[in-house]
């Protein structure tokens, strides 16, 4: 039990990377064999990840040390519940999308470039989770960065590889960035592992400077204004399940990067002592009320949820600066809904481009009686994102402004609702006129149902009603995820 | 068991099942109405009215329990915060009134939606908003309300659009996004609530209210915000003359009559109810509550009136309806206004209002009820058109008239006791409460009451009087028996309650007083009320004189044709401008924004390959610096090239001159050969000459060569002869010596014999006496001397 426990999150995050090889080289020889070990690798690591929970809900922390590249510089794992959360949640979108990539890469080029760019990818987003110091995230995070950017790139147009581009310079800067605040926190705190506590003790003008790298670094990864302005190009133009991968969880990694920056670097008393913190939240709110505003004015469907995930990645960097507990909970939680929600939409979304060929918002009229059960999924999700009962992002605006209000700060209640707000007037428009609006001029009224199939329709039914579920449920266990992880967060990481 | 203090009520609460089924009936109905399409579609409007009937059984099943203690039932943790049901009377008062009215219009849209599209879509969402609006008034406490609040809103927007047309669209939009802004509103005064005192319980919750941090004044308004939008309060009332009128005429009548009312409920709820201490204080002080009631006392009178004016301006039937909705809900609110502003002394408010809820939702539900059963023929609800009626359906026009009776409030009718309450109220408000501005209220309220059987008599005019035009002469007429059905039992009940005005009062009115706060005096003063007083009914008579002198005068004027201009609408001047800051210059701005930041980016890199290029620039300058410099040495090569050259000219040139000298020399040498070659020629013809004479010599010297070979062939031949004859002597000489040979041999034989015989003797001699060499000289010599003589001889002979 002890071997199983110690060799697991090694081999979750080791497991992809040698699967990725496997289906290279297997793809010379059969397509269908590719493709069912994409899915199985898939399916492997999330029940791999699954098999942790025993522990995790035993409140166990599970470090494994694997060699040391310096002195006090590990390559080293270090599962905890905020790590098993976001792991949990990131291979079970994962599985999901790798599914319906199935048969929307059908009709795309590439399906032997794709499957293994994206099963490495998928090492690198867990290995971020589940690494047990910054060292090991900063390989596993340039991994992942490294390694979507040809998932950006897919098509091949000439859209794509400026964006493709863009993303790259910005995510080397990232990465360089992130770099710089580890190798300061190395030499102010003397280790960059995430279980020796609060790393950076004393406030010092290096540690603002580690600070703000870590906020470039991460917060670029995360969308952050002023650093999102990759991410409106590169997420519209990979193909849709990527996207709902790049937007539902890689947009997380940043989060959840600062999370661990916020609470287990510099602490809640040195942040708020020194006022750091409110660089990122009043980044945040400018995140969020920007990429709300900038959404509404998009006419492209997947540009528009490209900035609606800016702002909601904004509630996400807002709810980490608050410092009460049931904000952070609402944060952690926050995490999961949109990783569900984003991914509902840009999946629904890649359905309707599939079938459709319509990536306009005007010419969506008359799409929900073709796509019923698509377009249901999408409305699912983007009620959801307006936040209304009883969808899971509801409860998290609900937990997030209840604990923004415990820390006496009603102004941020405020811009939550005003970006709901503005997120109906984007949202519901689509919904509208899918559902009751007129079809686009010149074109014959299309009666018939036409679903996308089954490997594509199936996932975005699924991740859609787990939204609802993940509101209405009694016994939600990712919200008691979230409240154990806040609880985590808040002790310290201990 | 009146008036236990409200902490008491938890403890003596009931847990039932029967609210959660009253809402989940009709949500899981409409989902077995969606199924039941599928598979026969003639069962579909069987299920949908059977779906509504279950549902007023269900609540209707309450009464009994809730007569006595709430009900409760909480489902915990749904939504992380738990989801409660409690239905006191109050809310039970709501949830009987929807259930039955919307079985009823159930029924009579089976009848209407005959022949429109979509009949599906309908029932199933005409019964999913039915479930939530009793999850609505069924709500113990307000996160629970706004979760079927926001439900509400998104099913009955499918109910308002369901024509599609492009006036239903634009009309559900404004209707949806101004309830999304006023569910958010509503949503912060909720979380500021629960943050502020860790519950959002429908119950007196004042007192722990006043010990938070919170502001009252902020939290009501937010609410009152929040639910105005939905309940039509001027200014927040855009939507509702929009999206009424579009809606087909069942929803219509739910909208108008009942959905309307869960903002009146909310506003309610929270400042009567939510924002009231538990106990009747016992020292007479202002609550915050109090001077919100006051807020919205003028808030209802403004509401009413402006609704009133703008229903008299209109000539769509609906669109009337729409606007004396909006009158309507005007009295409604300042009841409840009346209600907080005089606290615990508010009962007469409170019983207005509800009274008046109650009232107008019947009488409202079979108007439009009405009104559509005239559209399902004519197709037509502009009253400049339509006419004539009372011919064509004379049960219509009794229906209607009834109903106005009852709106207008004429003794007899429903509505004259809830009008006759609210002016009560008003009057006590304005006396009680020392608040003599009221009197001036009291004096609206009047005129409003005149001008709503004004605009309700210019509609029986179009509707029902005059003549019927060409076009809807000849339609027929004739309903189902559902449409007959349905208005009788609302013209029924009208004059049920107006003739017996005290039963409702007294046996429900009041008891729902039970939980809020009031001052159980001034209830018992309400029970022992009496409406057939002539004081009340004088009143009545002076608003229909007041009625007839006016709409004499306003139709002289041409009022009901008068068209306001269109900016002067608050649609015009506010919220189209927000809408258009929203979504043009907000959301524009921040693109132009974000534009911009991308471009700082762009310019970043552009700057940056700028320093790249001026790397490059300096790169090329060092570049060119050396090739200048590659350059001169290369000029100075060349230069020193030319130098080359110009020497190798002047060698050349020189050479050319040296060439011209050594031609100059060499044409002297020509003409020096040439004299040499002259002198030459002088000398070969000298020479030639020379071998002339040479030759001729020669020729003398071959010519005497000739005659001395001739000379000498004369002398060879001589010679020949000479040597023949020397041949001829020399044989002959040779004969001669080789006879003499012969001779000499043989004398040499002979004298070799004669040695040998001398010698032989002499050896003899020798031999005896020794031989002496002088005796041989001699004999050799002989010899010799004969030899000699005898060449000589020859010699001579042969020549």
């Amino acid at each position: 039990m002890e071997i199983f426990k110690q060799v697991l999150p090694v081999w979750i995050a080791l497991f992809p990377i040698v699967m990725t090889f496997v289906i290279y080289f297997v793809q010379k020889r059969s397509e269908k064999l590719r493709n069912g070990l994409a899915v199985a690798t898939a399916v492997i690591t999330f029940v791999s990840v699954l098999s942790l929970f025993p522990f995790i809900a035993a409140g166990e922390i599970i470090e494994v040390q694997l060699f040391s590249l310096l002195p006090n510089v590990m390559v080293s794992f270090r599962v905890d519940v905020l790590s098993f959360s976001l792991s949990i949640l990131s291979s079970f979108v994962w599985m999901l999308a790798t599914i319906y990539s199935l048969d929307y890469m059908r009709h795309e080029h590439g399906g032997n470039r794709y499957y293994p760019i994206l099963t490495v990818t998928l090492a690198g987003c867990v290995g971020i989770f589940l690494a047990g110091d910054f060292f090991t995230l900063f390989l596993f995070f340039e991994l992942m960065s490294l390694a979507s950017y040809v998932l950006v790139i897919h098509e091949e147009t000439e859209e794509a590889l400026r964006s493709g581009y863009k993303y790259l310079i910005m995510t080397i800067i990232g990465g360089l960035a992130l770099f710089f605040g580890i190798v300061i926190t190395f030499e102010l705190g003397g280790s960059v592992s995430l279980g020796d506590g609060v790393l950076i003790q004393e406030p010092s003008s290096l540690a603002l400077v580690a600070f703000l790298a870590y906020l470039v670094g991460f917060g670029m990864k995360a969308g952050m204004f002023p650093l999102h302005v990759w991410l409106p190009d590169a997420h519209p133009v990979a193909p849709s399940p990527a996207s709902a991968l790049l937007s539902g969880i890689m947009l997380k990694t940043g989060a959840y990067g600062l999370l661990r920056v916020i609470y287990q670097v510099f602490g809640m008393p040195l942040l708020q002592e020194t006022g750091w913190i409110t660089i990122l939240a009043v980044l945040a709110v400018i995140s969020i009320l920007l990429g709300s505003a900038v959404a509404l004015t998009q006419e492209e469907l997947k540009r528009r949820l490209a900035y609606s995930s800016i702002g909601q990645m904004g509630y996400i960097l807002l709810g980490m600066t608050i410092f009460t507990e049931r904000a952070l909970i609402g944060d952690i939680f926050h995490i999961f809904s949109h990783a569900t929600m984003k991914s509902t939409l840009f999946l629904a979304a890649g359905a309707i481009i599939l079938k459709t060929g319509k990536r306009k918002i005007k010419d969506l009229g008359g799409v929900g009686r073709q796509m019923p059960l698509t377009m249901a999924a999408f409305t699912l999700a983007a009620l959801a994102m307006i936040g209304i009962p009883p969808m899971n992002g509801f409860v998290s605006k609900l937990t997030l402004a209840l604990g923004a209000l415990d820390a006496r700060q009603p102004f941020y209640v405020v811009v939550l609702l005003i970006s709901s707000l503005l997120n109906a007037l984007y949202y519901l428009p689509i919904v509208i006129s899918a559902f009751f609006g007129k079809e686009a001029e010149g074109e014959k009224r299309l009666a018939k149902i036409n679903e996308a199939p089954a490997k594509m329709l199936v996932p975005v039914v699924v991740i859609a009603v787990c939204t609802l579920l993940l509101g209405l449920v009694p016994v939600n266990i990712p919200f008691d995820l979230s409240r154990k992880a806040a609880e985590f967060l808040f002790r310290g990481g201990f | 068991m009146f008036f236990l203090a409200a902490q008491d009520l938890a403890t003596i609460e009931t847990f039932s099942l029967l609210p959660p089924a009253a809402i989940a009936v009709p949500l899981v109905g409409s989902l077995v109405v969606l199924g039941a399409e599928r598979l026969a579609a003639k069962w579909r409007n069987v299920l949908a009215v059977l779906t509504a009937l279950l549902t007023v059984v269900l609540v209707m099943l309450m009464l009994p329990q809730v007569l006595q203690t709430p009900l409760k039932y909480e489902l915990p943790k749904i939504m992380q915060v738990g989801l409660l049901l409690r239905v006191d009377l109050f809310g039970f008062i709501f949830a009987a009134l929807m259930s039955i009215i919307w079985f009823l219009a159930t029924l009579h849209a089976v009848a209407y939606m005959a022949h429109e599209h979509a009949q599906a879509r309908f029932f199933v969402f005409l019964l999913a908003t039915l479930g939530s609006c009793l999850g609505v008034v069924l709500s113990g406490d307000l996160i629970s309300l706004f979760l079927f609040f926001e439900m509400m809103t998104f099913f009955s927007y499918v109910l308002v659009i369901h024509e599609q047309t492009q006036e239903a669209m634009h009309a559900g939009g404004v209707m949806l996004y101004l309830s999304v802004a006023g569910g958010l509103v509503i949503l912060m005064g909720i979380f500021l609530l629960y943050a502020g005192i860790g519950t959002a319980e429908i119950k007196p919750l004042y007192d722990f209210i006043a010990q938070s941090a919170l502001n009252p004044y902020v939290l009501m308004a937010l609410f009152i915000v929040g639910f105005g939008i939905k309940a039509g309060m001027i200014p927040l009332h855009i939507w509702l003359p929009k999206a009424h009128p579009v809606a087909p005429s069942p929803a219509s009548a739910l909208l108008s009559a009942l959905m309307i009312k869960t903002g009146a409920y909310g506003i309610f709820r929270v400042v009567g109810m939510i924002f009231t201490p538990a106990q009747v204080p016992e020292t007479i002080s202002v609550l915050p509550s109090m001077e919100m009631g006051y807020l919205i006392i003028w808030i209802g009178i403004i509401t009413m009136f402006l609704g009133a004016f703008m229903a008299l301006l209109s000539t769509g039937a609906k669109k009337i309806l729409a606007y004396s909705s909006v009158s309507q809900m005007g009295y409604i609110l300042m009841g409840i206004g009346v209600a907080a502003y005089l606290g615990a002394e508010g009962a007469m408010g409170f019983a207005g209002a509800l009274y008046h809820i109650i009232n107008h939702a019947f009488f409202k539900a079979g108007f439009f009820l009405l009104v559509g059963s005239i559209y399902m023929v004519t197709h037509e609800l502009d009253i400049r058109v339509l006419g004539g009626l009372r011919h064509k359906v004379p049960f219509l026009m009794v229906i209607f008239l009834i109903a106005y009776a009852g709106i207008g409030g004429i003794p007899g009718f429903n509505g004259y006791v809830s009008k006759t309450l609210l002016h009560h109220a008003i009057v006590e408000a304005a006396t009680h409460g020392e608040a003599p501005l009221l009197m001036w209220a009291e004096k609206i309220f009047m005129l409003t009451s005149a001008m709503t059987l004004c605009y309700f008599a210019k509609l029986f005019r179009g509707l029902f009087l005059g003549r019927v035009p060409e076009k809807f002469a000849k339609l027929d007429y004739s309903f189902s028996w559902p449409v007959y059905t349905v208005l009788s039992i609302f013209g029924a009940i009208i004059l049920a309650i107006g003739v017996f005005p005290h039963f409702l009062l007294q046996k429900i009115i009041i008891p729902s007083m039970q939980w809020f706060t009031y001052d159980s005096h001034l209830v018992e003063h309400l029970r022992e009320l009496n409406v057939w007083n002539l004081h009340d009914l004088q009143g009545s008579a002076v608003v229909v004189i007041m009625a007839v002198i006016l709409f004499t005068l306003l139709d002289r004027l041409g009022f009901f044709t008068l068209r306001l201009p269109k900016w002067l609408s608050v649609e015009y001047l506010f919220y189209l401008p927000a809408a258009r800051f929203v979504q043009k210059t907000f959301a524009q701005a921040c693109t132009a924004f974000d534009r911009a930041l991308n471009c700082f980016y762009l310019q970043i890199s552009a700057v940056a390959r700028k320093l790249c290029l001026l790397f490059v620039r300096f790169d090329t300058a060092l570049n060119t610096t050396y090739v200048g410099s590659g350059k001169l040495g290369k000029g100075f090569v060349k230069r020193s090239e030319q130098f080359d050259d110009a020497l190798n000219q002047a060698y050349t040139i020189s050479a050319a001159g040296a060439r011209k000298l050594v031609a100059g020399t060499g044409k002297f040498d020509q003409s020096l050969n040439r004299v040499y070659e002259t002198s030459a020629g002088g000398a070969r013809k000298l020479a030639e000459q020379t071998e002339k004479f040479e030759r001729s010599l020669n020729e003398v010297y071959v010519t005497s060569a000739t005659k001395a070979r001739s000379l000498a062939a004369g002398s060879e031949k001589l010679d020949k002869t000479l040597n023949q004859a020397y041949a001829r002597s020399g044989q002959a000489a040779e004969k001669i010596v080789r006879r003499t040979a012969d001779l000499d041999e043989s004398l040499n034989t002979a004298y070799e014999s004669s040695g040998r015989r001398t010698f032989t003797i002499w050896r003899r001699l020798q031999l005896w006496t020794g031989w002496r060499s002088v005796n041989f000289y001699f004999d050799i010599f002989l010899v010799a001397i004969v030899l000699v003589l005898f060449v000589m001889i020859i010699f001579a002979y042969h020549n």
